[in-house]
């Protein structure tokens, strides 16, 4: 982890002294010569995309040389499944969003080189906070530009806790404590749970108690698997006997907390805006770890990114949003919201953000927290076609230390033959 | 008359000969079979043969390669296995009840009319549309008929979808439910095809309704079952909406059909359209020789028959 952020600051001052210019100074962009209309494509679906069509509303409306943005939100899966064909078509909107993992998927053909976003004023590379800026890159070359770095919490309910006599401010402080509290909590007659577990969804369940005993799946550093360790058959048969004990619904979604159904759930920062939608009185902490484990986490970068089809007129104009995106007001307008961490300085220097109780809970995660498969390509391969069937398997029954060795093996050979 | 003429004659009389006019009706019907079905087809075999993904760049001819990996492949028996399993269940239980119920709604009254009516609602209505209204409504999180089980057990709220044992029977009866109802109405016009006389004769031979249809409706219906089943065949060896917006495959790629695995495979997380096009080819083979067989089979029957 150390070693990724080194990395990090020295990639930051090597490209500052490559002559990236910092700050305000830069090219001024005056606009297109004719209005131009931008296609925009992601997947925000949640509570969260609400805020972001107010912000891209805002932006059209405000704007000052003639450039619509046409925004097209779809769930995720849609979203992968449409834009490579549209790409390899000339189909493609003028840009997007997307987690940095998938930067390597698309590859420099696919996706426009973004190297020269910082050379434009108001880019304002100077407000990124230290290091935040390397996942951006692909083989040291930016191909995607900041739009939220989100990680994972422990979200539980003060008033489920406060009834089951509880302390409702008071956070588990231990995975064992996880475990203890969602077992008091859960009450199946009254169909209330005590933790939703979602052994295959995003919120990568597996990944964390993996974390909070030690280990996880992955070796970043060497892009190995690290599947079948002491530490992670520990984690995972904590977590199916938590699974025996029925402390969770089986079917999991994000409304299972805003509905008051658990107790506590694992869980992406996107959660927030729903849940004060919903109206419930929830606390949020970083995942807690065993007892005399480090805790660990993952950060999800999520940027803008350029499809080569894009022209360049086009390009520069998707630009101007990006900047307009990348400003103090709309970063912290997006963190207020959603209850997103800062990346932006002038964002965590805000006063209104100082003062935020659940910003404030988020911010200690990404200090430790990485992102997750920069070094390879098929990723998310991994994650759908191995260590989600695994932890299904598990969820069922299946004997944990022999699933992880058949998992492990598994993953060998595919990156083998695949990278 | 000038050269011009002529020659607009000569195309005109070649054109009109019966043996040549036939040509240019057919045509564009061929048109469309020839760029919707041929192209794509032979498409997908050479598609199979190389490594294409779907961003379709630096593109390889790796021969047989995709086709030897999917025999290896665990996961492609698992899904054959599942579409066999979802055919042999489906097909048989889609065609009984339509029968059964098209020998008591063959008649023109205003009864049968409404019935047949109603029971043609889900035809009409998004296979997509549906599967996420069944999964909505066995889902434990707000599905009401979980909810009602809860209430009674007091053991907390069954999930359907999520369950080895219900994932796949359910993913049957959806199907059944959803697609009878034109089964029905093809039965239903089949046995109105059939001549009053042997059902009038039979009746003052003394024959109960039991044996009617035994003996008179099944046989006499052979030619109309045999479209039927051939084309309910075909179709549920493709299944794939009702899958992948229920269960996506899961619980542990038990409702895994071999559609819905080329699927993930061509557009999900890998993009690898040259192995997705070797297991369409595949399941095209799969599905010629099961229509073979069967035609000969239900052709036999109906020769037996009439």
């Amino acid at each position: 982890m150390k070693n990724w952020k080194k990395a990090a600051a020295m990639g930051l001052t090597l490209s500052m002294l490559a002559g990236i210019p910092a700050g305000a100074e830069g090219t001024v962009y005056e606009g297109p010569e004719e209005p131009v209309t931008l296609t925009f494509w992601n997947g925000f679906t949640g509570t969260d995309g609400e805020v972001l069509v107010d912000i891209v509303n805002t932006y059209n409306e405000t704007n000052d040389k003639n450039i619509k943005i046409e925004m097209d939100i779809m769930p995720w899966d849609t979203f992968y499944e449409k834009l490579p064909p549209a790409i390899a078509t000339g189909t493609a909107p003028d840009f997007v969003l997307m987690p940095t993992s998938r930067l390597r998927v698309y590859g420099s053909k696919n996706l426009a080189s973004m190297a020269d976003y910082f050379d434009y004023e108001g880019s304002n590379l100077d407000d990124y906070q230290d290091g935040v800026l390397e996942s951006f890159k692909l083989d040291g070359e930016y191909y995607s530009v900041p739009m939220q770095i989100i990680s994972h919490y422990l979200f539980w309910d003060k008033d489920m806790f406060e009834a089951a006599g509880l302390d409702p401010e008071k956070a588990p402080e231990t995975m064992e404590e996880v475990g203890e509290i969602a077992r008091q909590l859960t009450d199946k007659s009254k169909n209330q749970y005590g933790l939703a577990m979602d052994f295959s969804g995003t919120n990568l369940l597996y990944q964390y108690m993996m974390f909070a005993f030690g280990d996880g799946f992955f070796d970043e550093e060497t892009a190995t698997p690290t599947i079948d360790t002491e530490d992670n058959i520990k984690a995972m048969t904590f977590a199916q006997d938590l699974w025996n004990d029925g402390v969770s619904p089986a079917d999991i979604d994000d409304t299972v907390l805003c509905s008051g159904q658990v107790g506590m759930f694992i869980n992406g920062s996107w959660m927030i805006n729903g849940l004060r939608n919903a109206g419930r009185n929830f606390g949020v902490t970083a995942v807690p770890a065993a007892e005399g484990e480090e805790a660990k986490a993952l950060c999800v970068p999520v940027g803008f990114e350029i499809p080569s089809t894009t022209s360049e007129e086009h390009k520069l104009a998707a630009y101007d949003f990006i900047r307009y995106w990348n400003t103090t007001e709309v970063c912290k307008k997006w963190t207020q919201k959603n209850g997103v961490p800062p990346y932006l300085k002038s964002v965590s220097e805000d006063e209104e953000i100082k003062n935020d109780p659940v910003v404030q809970a988020l911010i200690p995660t990404l200090t430790y927290a990485y992102p997750q498969f920069q070094k390879i390509t098929v990723g998310a391969s991994i994650t759908s076609d191995y260590m989600e069937p695994a932890s299904e398997q598990i969820q069922n029954g299946a004997d944990v230390a022999e699933t992880l060795a058949k998992c492990q093996k598994d993953v060998e050979v595919f990156l083998a033959e695949n990278e | 008359m000038n050269a011009k003429e002529g020659r607009f004659y000569k195309i005109r009389s070649y054109w009109n000969r019966p043996e040549h006019a036939a040509y240019l009706f057919i045509a564009p019907a061929l048109v469309i079979i020839t760029l919707f079905v041929i192209v794509p087809l032979v498409s997908s075999f050479v598609i199979s043969l190389t490594d294409m993904d779907i961003f379709m760049q630096d593109v390889k001819f790796i021969g047989f390669k995709n086709f030897l990996k999917s025999f290896r492949e665990e996961r492609v028996w698992n899904a054959f296995l599942n579409t066999f399993k979802y055919v042999i269940f489906s097909v048989p239980i889609q065609i009984a009840v339509s029968l059964v119920l098209a020998f008591w709604l063959f008649r023109t009254d205003r009864f049968s009319k409404l019935m047949r009516s109603i029971y043609f609602i889900p035809v009409i209505c998004s296979f997509s549309s549906l599967g996420i209204m069944f999964k909505i409504f066995f889902g434990s999180a707000v599905g009401f008929f979980p909810y009602v089980i809860s209430l009674i057990t007091k053991n907390g709220v069954p999930s359907f979808w999520t369950d080895v044992r219900y994932a796949f029977p359910l993913i049957i009866f959806i199907s059944v439910w959803k697609k009878f109802g034109q089964t029905l109405i093809i039965l239903v016009a089949g046995i109105n095809s059939i001549s009053e006389t042997y059902f009038e004769a039979a009746r003052i031979d003394g024959a109960t309704g039991k044996q009617i249809f035994r003996y008179i409706t099944i046989p006499m219906l052979w030619p109309t079952l045999s479209f039927v089943i051939v084309t309910t065949l075909i179709g549920a060896m493709q299944v794939f909406d009702v899958v992948f917006v229920t269960t996506g495959g899961g619980p542990l790629n038990s409702t895994e059909t071999i559609v819905q695995y080329i699927y993930s495979r061509g557009f999900g997380n890998t993009y690898d359209l040259g192995y997705a096009s070797a297991l369409s080819v595949e399941l095209f083979v799969v599905i010629a020789a099961l229509t073979l067989v069967l035609r000969r089979y239900t052709d036999k029957k109906v020769e037996e028959n009439t």
